[in-house]
């Protein structure tokens, strides 16, 4: 195992207990993201018991990497992503946080095609 | 010792955080079937139950629980996620249930404050 030889930094406390103005994390914008991504990956996808594991681990990392380049600081960002068939049966999601409202909050969108449907939902915690 | 007990106690502990889970769907849901008109009410009570519960583990936590109350019908479904967090503290579980008519997945995520 290699030891450290260089020079250890320790940063002083900032002290920072809200997002900085401008930092906030902007649900619409998030929103957006989905939507396109979602748009462009699934349009002309059709559902496949086999390949709708694999399509939804990408299009998790993928929206986690979209939502990272907003560079939102401090912020834990949660990303979950569900594909169904459609063959008619009902169906229904809910959720709820235990979180600060004026620091977190969600963003959510339903993208649906002749044989699929898919919720993406990203929910943002701010870590002071 | 003082510092290491309470950064266990503080920690996210999956096993009591699936029973809290698989409690709340069992009392909501038990022995019933699935009804489009009564699903949204189904997922409101199991979701809260579980945030109840979670709270009253005094926990510095932040919470998001996910239900999906799905009719059996042959129709495949997958859920994936993906989180940017501390490994060292935040945790999430999932509970998969189900009975004659229907499929419950509940999933909840915490992350230390």
């Amino acid at each position: 195992m290699d030891s450290f030889t260089g020079e250890l930094k320790v940063y002083e406390n900032t002290y920072q207990t809200l997002p900085l103005p401008g930092k906030k994390f902007n649900p619409e914008a998030v929103n957006k993201i989905i939507q396109s991504t979602l748009h462009s990956r699934l349009q002309k996808t059709k559902y496949s018991a086999k390949e709708s594991s694999q399509l939804i681990q990408s299009l998790c990392s993928e929206l986690q990497k979209a939502i990272q380049a907003l560079d939102y600081d401090r912020y834990k960002i949660i990303v979950q992503v569900t594909v169904g068939e459609m063959l008619g049966q009902g169906c229904f999601f809910g959720s709820r946080g235990l979180w600060d409202t004026q620091t977190d909050s969600f963003a959510t969108y339903t993208f649906q095609n002749g044989s699929l449907y898919c919720v993406a939902t990203a929910f943002a915690f701010f870590t002071p | 010792m003082e510092d290491l007990q309470s950064s266990e106690e503080a920690a996210f502990v999956v096993e009591d955080v699936t029973n809290i889970i698989k409690e709340a769907i069992e009392v909501t849901l038990q022995q019933a079937a699935y009804h489009h008109s009564k699903v949204g009410q189904w997922t409101s009570n199991v979701v809260e139950q579980c945030l109840r519960r979670l709270t009253a583990l005094n926990k510095p936590f932040k919470y998001i629980v996910t239900c999906i109350i799905m009719q059996k019908n042959g129709a495949g479904l997958h859920t994936a996620s993906s989180c940017y967090w501390d490994n060292a503290s935040d945790g999430s579980c999932s509970y998969r249930w189900e009975n004659k008519t229907m499929y419950c997945i509940t999933s909840v995520f915490g992350c230390m404050i």
